[in-house]
């Protein structure tokens, strides 16, 4: 091209240079415009649950609040990756084999989140929040799981520690917070985390209260060591709801166990088909030695060893599991008893 | 003269067309010799649908399953397999090695919950001694694979070793159908990093297990499954029968150096654990099975799918019969 | 810096930024996935769909509002876009240049002679916009055809882009599926392949978006022209000339896509880009009046007469089951530009370009079929809605298509409802057991529901031998372990019935537990499948077609979705009130 006068070839350029620009510009607002994205716009496929509506297949209305679990983060815990939610039907894609165990408990979410310590990042933990619609559903897969050298705490009416990690049940909700390193600083760290987290979860109270663990006898009552079978107590799926705990009777253990039924014909219908579901299963009747027990017709059998009691009194099917001398499961069973008619005795009053 | 040149120049030039000519000719008829097909084509089976390759050494009475107590890995692992003919009976030079190890939570190793990855790290070590061309370390979570390999240290622990990690992918899944299977049929497993191999290794920790009483070796294979793979739990111990059924392993290794005696198989409480000590190597992964149910104080009766997988032949369930190999490393 | 540099690095940032947008139009939250990319910004800053959507609807949706920036620039400056922006204009330059730049200048110049026959593409925009306007008519917007934006759009989106990714698994791990691909594929193929007989054939003769930009920059302030009279012909301007205007001489200034070619290519000075009208002659855009009258009057006439068979009305084709969100028919036939932006988003691949079946203006739309893909309308997913450039398919919110929260009374968008075919199904028809579509059913609760029935089996009618504890010895013989699946069943004198747990050729062993004690030698025994036949519940069901996925009768399948009960339709609802 022959030489372009000098003021045109100045416009040119600058125009050129202009249209530079614009790209720039343009590719500028793109880049900020993308990263500021909102993945719920393309439904639960794209991101987290933020809207307030149940999940597929659950028929309880439940409101999930704020999904992001991040929020707990503290001065001293930074949040690690996002959070992840799971429903009944991937919940498996989290904890494989142990899923049926909360699936069948009556399960509705699942929220993980890690965290990691500020100050010393090779300290951190994994927070899961089971939502398991009611308070018996969370004491049930809590008390389920309790480790043998669990160490209760007194902070909740339903909280322990291990070496590594704390559980609690709060509520409707099972709470995991499962330490990546053994070490008492972390524990402080996780109880804490548990207080701020309980002080910001919304329960029904009175749902919390679990007033059937009051039912057993008190005095004798290890404390924690109550657990509740939603269903399938003992492998006899007559058995439902039933809390069994144990009892400390002349200086030996024994595990009690009661469910509550409709009235008292279905409560004598259960303990009668548990009966007869433990002689199929090989047990030896036995007659009771004491005589409260002969009045209420309760069952006492051998099974391999080891003595079973079971009885029915008003709407409840209690006895003895497993235990090793017939005369303590005997006393046991008629402690039982006696709390039990008490329990009843002090609801009628309430009830005149 | 000049026709003279015509002529050689002409002769010169129709003897290079006809060399070339028969060269084309030679050319045409070996392909035509090398593609050759007298039969036809067969009546095949669905191509969609493929079986694992069979990883099968050969069988010695004596040298089938190898059991080593001792608290340091590296020591059980390397007499476990020294007993049972040492890895050059397993893993020969320029073979690919496949290895499944656990890692389907992203829960670090002293959690007990996935292979812990110093005995994945020497195995690979051990395969490469042994004049493997190359070592494939995988498994598929399904949740989040990157965070289970790498929170698991089983990523770090393999690359450093030198295998190649592979992370599941869709197009890595064909379907497939185990003969005489009523569960696993045209159903997705995770196939192309081990049609790639020619041996095959499964490492897996000794857990209890909600559903089906025990996860050791043959239940590590249901990492090989795709798809919904949870509808299987509903009949747990047909599935694990038809996993073992489907798998022909060069080896598995069972470590129960530390078993996870309750609460399985996540676990997440250090109290759930228990030092075993014990390492298992075994070319029967039945028997490997029957074997460490003691570690979790079980009888194999209680597992009703190591009865049902030695009825269709995958393996033996009494082990004594096999001559367990013992030692002891300290 | 030249003006052609930078024109040739605008072209090239666009381009790049079109087909990264492709890229990116799949769901996830990674920097190569959806995110917020602006990725239907080519398609709003398109006049044609702006235009063509507000002659159909009267309205401007307004994300379209870019195109009246488009339009404003063009009529100050000129027909930028061509040149600058546009993705397929970039393409059809690159082969045009690439096809011809071994010829010698006078080839070239002989090649972007100005041709009478580039008047086509005004009488194509015509035709276009007339069958859009004029609603009382019918309108039909049928612009997405040949418009080049959306064109462009879903041959990178449903043919290039699917075609690497088999290869690749460069945006998709699994492969993607797209009926009439192949139609797709030749249109774009043929356009640009034509570039090699004419360079911007497709530009110069049919662009209907070209030529809208060739009548509004009629007034524009600057144009490319002579600024000297002292001209010696030597047509070196025509060398490269892309849009074929001719500015040697009486520049067709409708024609000038402001490529700056000519003015880099003169050697004396001559062609500048100037307010003042070039001085040998300039004029617009060749439309004879004959012509424009006759495009007009065709476009008006087929829009009606391309619905002469009433596939809007009663003779609509129920297999055109509409992405969720969906207007009514015509109200959509309205607004989709056939972009493809919505079978691209879409997770399971379920949607599909149409064919003709539901009419001529069906070609491209979107419907669904169920048997592509992974699994049918996912039930917590509204993607489609979200990437719908005119909103035919409205951006709804989960919950409305849900129908929670807001819209519980409402209740849940329905796109059609599932039919079993008794004729094919296993347990109506083959005596099979098989509840895979109830299984499925995402719904909660489920739209399918099954009864139980027992069936006897063929052969199915034995007597006893004698009888064991669990087990009968059975005279005859059957299969053996065939029934042991847990679906069969003894009915024994037509009174008791068991579960048969396993059995041999000549005996049946029952579940532990089973009262045996009356049966005896001699009775009648009736071996039976037990059979749960699906039923669909119209009022549940939602039509996402995830049971006509599942169904394992794998060809025509035994439960079918078709668009009855359509929400989005009055006159299509199934039941009555």
């Amino acid at each position: 091209m022959a030489s372009v006068p000098g003021r045109t070839k100045y416009l040119e350029s600058a125009a050129s240079i202009a249209v530079i620009f614009i790209l720039l510009a343009v590719a500028g607002v793109i880049l900020n415009r993308e990263s500021r994205f909102d993945m719920t716009r393309f439904g639960i496929l794209g991101g987290e649950t933020k809207t307030s509506e149940s999940l597929p297949g659950d028929s309880q209305k439940t409101q999930i609040a704020e999904a992001s679990l991040a929020s707990f983060a503290t001065a001293d815990l930074t949040p690690q990756g996002s959070t992840d939610a799971y429903n009944a039907d991937n919940l498996y894609e989290k904890i494989d084999g142990k899923a049926p165990l909360y699936v069948e408990s009556g399960f509705v979410q699942l929220r993980t989140q890690r965290f990691d310590a500020v100050k010393k990042p090779d300290i951190s933990f994994e927070l899961y929040l089971y939502d398991m619609a009611n308070a018996r559903n969370a004491f049930s897969v809590y008390s389920r799981q309790k480790r043998a050298d669990a160490t209760v705490l007194p902070d909740f009416p339903f909280i322990y520690n291990t070496t590594n990690s704390v559980y609690l049940s709060y509520g409707k909700y099972y709470v995991e917070l499962v330490g990546f390193a053994e070490s008492q600083e972390l524990i402080e760290m996780l109880r804490t985390f548990a207080r701020k987290l309980a002080g910001t979860l919304t329960i029904d109270v009175n749902d919390a209260a679990i007033g059937e663990l009051g039912f057993f006898p008190q005095q004798n009552l290890v404390a924690g060591s109550a657990k509740l079978h939603l269903k399938n107590a003992f492998g006899f799926d007559g058995l439902t709801d039933t809390f069994t705990a144990v009892c400390k009777i002349d200086n030996q253990t024994v595990t009690v166990f009661f469910g509550k039924y409709q009235s008292t014909d279905e409560a004598r219908r259960v303990a009668q088909s548990y009966c007869d579901f433990l002689i199929a299963n090989g047990a030896k009747d036995k007659n009771p030695a004491g005589e409260t027990l002969r009045q209420l017709k309760a069952g006492i059998f051998d099974l391999y060893g080891t003595i079973e009691i079971v009885f029915a009194t008003g709407p409840f099917v209690a006895g003895i599991h497993e235990a090793d001398d017939t005369t303590i499961a005997e006393k046991a069973a008629e402690v039982l008893l006696n709390r039990l008619n008490e329990v009843t005795g002090e609801k009628s009053d309430a009830a005149k | 003269m000049t026709q003279q040149n015509n002529n050689q120049f002409g002769r010169r030039r129709f003897l290079a067309r006809a060399a070339k000519a028969a060269a084309c000719a030679a050319a045409a008829g070996a392909v035509a010799y090398s593609l050759y097909d007298r039969r036809g084509p067969q009546a095949g089976a669905e191509k969609d649908i493929v079986t694992l390759p069979d990883f099968l050494v050969a069988h010695k009475d004596s040298q089938v399953i190898s059991i080593v107590t001792g608290s340091d890995r590296k020591k059980t692992i390397n007499k476990a397999i020294e007993l049972l003919g040492g890895i050059e009976r397993f893993v020969k030079t320029g073979d690919v090695v496949a290895i499944k190890p656990n890692a389907a939570f992203a829960t670090p190793p002293f959690l007990g919950a996935t292979t812990h990855p110093d005995l994945v790290a020497e195995i690979v070590r051990l395969c490469y001694k042994s004049g493997a061309k190359k070592v494939i370390v995988t498994d598929n979570p399904i949740n989040d694979p990157a965070s289970c390999f790498t929170i698991s240290g089983i990523a770090k622990a393999a690359v450093q070793a030198g295998a190649e990690l592979i992370l599941p992918r869709d197009n890595l899944f064909r379907n497939t159908t185990v003969k005489g299977g009523e569960l696993i049929r045209d159903w997705p497993l995770y196939y192309e990093p081990f049609a790639k191999a020619n041996k095959l290794i499964g490492i897996s920790p000794v857990k209890d297990h909600a559903r089906a009483g025990a996860s050791m070796s043959m239940k590590n294979w249901y990492g090989l499954m795709g798809g919904r793979r949870n509808v299987f739990h509903q009949d747990i111990n047909k599935i694990i029968a038809e996993l073992a059924a489907m798998v022909k392993p060069t080896l598995v290794i069972l470590d129960g150096t530390v078993t996870m005696m309750t609460n399985g198989p996540t676990g997440g409480s250090v109290s759930d654990l228990k030092k075993t000590n014990t390492m298992i190597a075994s070319c029967d992964m039945v028997a490997a099975d029957a074997f460490a149910c003691s570690l979790l104080d079980l009888k194999s009766a209680q597992l009703p799918y190591i009865a049902l997988a030695d009825k269709s032949g995958s393996g033996v369930a009494d082990y004594q019969s096999l001559k367990p190999l013992l030692a002891d490393v300290g | 810096m030249k003006i052609i540099t930078a024109r040739r690095i605008s072209q090239t940032f666009f381009f790049a930024l079109f087909i990264w947008l492709c890229i990116v139009t799949t769901i996830g939250e990674k920097f190569w996935q959806i995110r917020n990319w602006p990725v239907n910004w080519f398609l709003q800053l398109d006049p044609l769909v702006a235009i063509g959507t507000i002659l159909s609807t009267q309205k401007l949706y307004w994300p379209l509002l870019w195109a009246v920036a488009t339009i404003i620039l063009t009529i100050v400056i000129g027909r930028f876009f061509c040149s600058w922006v546009c993705p397929f204009g970039s393409i059809h330059h690159f082969v045009g240049w690439l096809g011809n730049r071994d010829k010698k200048p006078a080839e070239k110049v002989k090649l972007n002679r100005y041709r009478k026959a580039q008047c086509i593409k005004y009488l194509v925009l015509v035709f276009l916009l007339a069958m859009a306007a004029f609603p009382s008519l019918t309108s039909a917007l049928q612009t997405g055809l040949l418009d080049p934006i959306p064109l462009v759009t879903r041959s990178v989106n449903l043919v290039i882009l699917a075609v690497i990714d088999r290869a690749t698994y460069l945006t998709s791990v699994s492969s993607r599926f797209y009926e009439l691909g192949w139609l797709i594929f030749a249109v774009f193929a043929s356009a640009v392949l034509l570039n090699l007989v004419i360079p911007r054939f497709y530009c110069r003769f049919v662009c209907p978006l070209g030529a809208l930009f060739g009548v509004i920059s009629r007034f524009s302030i600057w144009r490319i022209g002579k600024n000297k009279a002292e001209c010696i012909n030597c047509k070196l301007c025509e060398k490269a000339c892309e849009g074929g205007c001719e500015p040697s001489g009486n520049i067709k200034i409708a024609e000038c896509v402001l490529c700056f070619n000519c003015r880099d290519d003169c050697k004396h000075n001559i062609i500048s880009y100037q307010t003042a009208s070039s001085l040998a002659g300039e004029t617009q855009a060749d439309i004879s009046r004959r012509g424009f009258v006759l495009s007009l009057a065709s476009g008006v006439f087929a829009a009606p007469a391309v619905r002469l068979s009433n596939k809007i009305g009663a003779n609509w084709y129920y297999k055109v089951i509409r992405p969720p969100g969906a207007l009514t028919e015509e109200e959509f036939l309205k607004r989709c530009i056939k972009c493809g932006q919505c079978m691209r988003v879409c997770p399971t691949n379920v949607l599909q370009p149409a064919g003709v079946e539901g009419g001529l203006e069906n070609l491209w739309t979107p419907v669904l079929n169920n048997r592509i893909g992974s699994s049918g309308c996912q039930l917590n997913c509204v993607a489609c809605g979200q990437v719908c450039p005119t909103s035919a398919i409205r951006p709804i919110t989960l919950n409305e298509k849900r129908g929670l929260g807001d819209f519980v009374e409402q209740g849940p968008v329905k796109i059609g409802t599932a039919f079993v075919d008794r004729n094919r199904c296993l347990p109506w028809a083959m005596d099979k057991p098989c509840i895979v579509c109830q299984e499925n059913c995402p719904v909660s609760p489920k739209a399918i529901y099954t009864q139980e029935i027992f069936n006897t089996i063929r052969d199915g009618a034995v007597t006893v031998k004698n009888v064991s504890g669990n087990t009968i010895e059975i005279q005859e013989t059957i299969k053996s372990s065939k029934f042991a699946s847990g679906d069969y069943y003894c009915l024994i004198e037509a009174t008791a019935r068991f579960k048969i747990a396993a059995n041999t050729e000549n005996a049946i062993e029952f579940a532990g537990g089973s009262k045996l004690e009356n049966v005896s030698a001699g009775a009648k025994i009736e071996v039976q499948v037990r059979l749960q036949r699906p039923f669909v519940d119209i009022e549940k069901c939602t039509g996402c077609g995830v049971c006509e996925h599942e169904c394992p009768v794998s060809g025509s399948r035994a439960i079918r979705v078709s668009a009855e009960g359509e929400t989005r339709s009055a006159t299509r609802r199934l039941l009555l009130g």
